[in-house]
């Protein structure tokens, strides 16, 4: 895909992906609209030479990835561990909103790192070693978090009996 | 290979996705905060003719209980008491670079243990901001970086290259005398070769460092060792003025000039918050041990406490 000229242009047309992502990533709109508010701002004044990089949108959702995991730092005591699901539901539609909610609010009660990491490789489609070199960890630092996020939601979903999505 | 679950995940976010936020106003609110980012990186940099916003504080001001009697706490027996002096002579920053098209006015902050100039390009493509540095002692370095000897003004100096993106940052520093080390950090948008030039382009100067507020009155003996956008400071903090964002007072023991405020005395020192409410922030004022000043004289100061529009509460 080639770079947008302008950061104006660069907004219009990348603006909604970004913000698809750190929605996913921080499970908040507000939190999200801030993040990528946040980040763009920063770079509007040196936009010359992030456009000049390789791929500037990866640039970009990089520092979304930092401000992310920085913030949530900052607030890891507000973290809510696997919060209160939603009951299950019966008919075939509904059975699927249900556990798409049960699997987002499952996501939402992970640490920040592990939930970065789940975005990173199923959201994002991205093998380790790229997920690595983004969050500064090595490959077995990425696996060891998956394998770590996965387990405890299969737990939760085993212990409190949880629909699949048919 | 993914399995249900992982598949279960990525259906998951895939269509959560979809609830995100929209962008219809995306572009104007970045460009609304990048603009403010802007207003505050210029903020110090507004010429000392901004006009000076009273904030409540005026030039007679009385901390009196809301019952109306005055606060009752009595100082502590002086150690080194504090005595106010008319006005505050601004410490200046003693070089600059020469002036050049695509570059403003520097600004110079003082923090503690160092003097800094900023100058802020405004042509991106052939200047770049530069920040000149004076301490008394060599720097200290801690991110990972490339190091070269280089002459510059005559001595024998370092610069230092750090691998970062967008800009490779580059900090030249050297010895410039007894007791005075200056830095130079600028990124790649200078070649090495113009980085040295700019050191050498150096000239002796006497910038003023602007500070956040006008104070009417001053601390006599102590020396300024803080001065930016939020905080006036003395004697490695042991006397401080700092304009931070509201917060609540827990209490409050009376109000000057129609704000809420608290003045508390602890054996390590007496502390005046105010809530500024036309500013949404609070001025502390810190007066530590061994440093004593009495509750009228730290009133005293405090009616003299002018918040400048080029302030920043941190």
């Amino acid at each position: 895909m080639s770079e947008p000229d302008s950061f104006d242009d660069f907004v219009q047309t990348r603006g909604w992906a970004l913000l698809r992502f750190a929605y996913v990533l921080s499970g908040d709109s507000h939190l999200a609209e801030d993040l990528v508010q946040e980040v763009l701002a920063k770079m509007h004044r040196r936009w010359g030479r992030v456009a000049e990089l390789h791929n500037a949108e990866a640039y970009v959702r990089k520092a979304i990835l930092r401000q992310f995991l920085s913030w949530r730092r900052r607030r890891a005591s507000t973290e809510t561990v696997l919060a209160e699901l939603p009951e299950q539901a019966g008919d075939e539609p509904q059975t699927r909103i249900v556990a798409r909610d049960q699997m987002w609010q499952l996501l939402a009660g992970l640490p920040r790192a592990q939930r970065a990491v789940l975005v990173l490789r199923f959201y994002c489609d991205l093998p380790d070693a790229e997920i690595a070199a983004l969050l500064d960890c090595g490959e077995s630092t990425v696996r060891s978090q998956a394998s770590r996020a996965l387990a405890k939601m299969r737990t939760v979903i085993v212990e409190k009996g949880l629909v699949g999505d048919g | 290979m993914m399995d249900d679950l992982e598949e279960r995940l990525a259906r998951s976010m895939h269509g959560a996705a979809l609830d995100a936020p929209p962008d219809a106003n995306l572009l104007s609110q970045v460009h609304r905060r990048s603009g403010r980012y802007r207003r505050r990186r210029l903020a110090v940099q507004l010429s000392g003719l901004a006009a000076a916003l009273v904030v409540g504080l005026p030039t007679v001001a009385v901390l009196v209980h809301r019952s109306g009697s005055v606060v009752p706490a009595a100082p502590r027996p002086a150690a080194t008491p504090v005595q106010l002096v008319p006005g505050f002579p601004n410490p200046v920053f003693p070089y600059a670079l020469p002036p050049a098209d695509g570059m403003r006015a520097p600004v110079a902050t003082l923090e503690p243990g160092k003097r800094i100039a900023f100058f802020e390009a405004t042509d991106l493509r052939r200047q770049a901001d530069t920040t000149v540095t004076v301490t008394s002692t060599e720097p200290v370095f801690t991110t990972a970086a490339t190091e070269a000897p280089v002459q510059v003004r005559g001595r024998s100096g370092r610069l230092r290259t750090v691998d970062a993106e967008p800009a490779k940052q580059y900090v030249l520093y050297w010895p410039e005398g007894p007791d005075r080390w200056l830095q130079l950090a600028t990124d790649d948008t200078y070649t090495r070769e113009k980085v040295v030039a700019l050191a050498d382009s150096l000239t002796s100067a006497a910038i003023p460092v602007l500070p956040p507020f006008e104070l009417d009155h001053s601390p006599a003996g102590l020396t300024p060792d803080t001065i930016t956008a939020s905080t006036m400071s003395f004697d490695d903090g042991d006397f401080s003025v700092v304009l931070r964002r509201a917060y609540p007072l827990p209490s409050t023991t009376g109000q000057v000039a129609g704000d809420d405020a608290r003045l508390t005395r602890e054996a390590d020192g007496v502390r005046l918050d105010i809530a500024v409410s036309n500013w949404d922030a609070v001025l502390q004022i810190t007066v530590r041990s061994p440093l004593a000043i009495t509750d009228s004289d730290l009133l005293r100061f405090a009616a003299g406490v002018h918040i400048l529009d080029r302030s920043n509460p941190r």
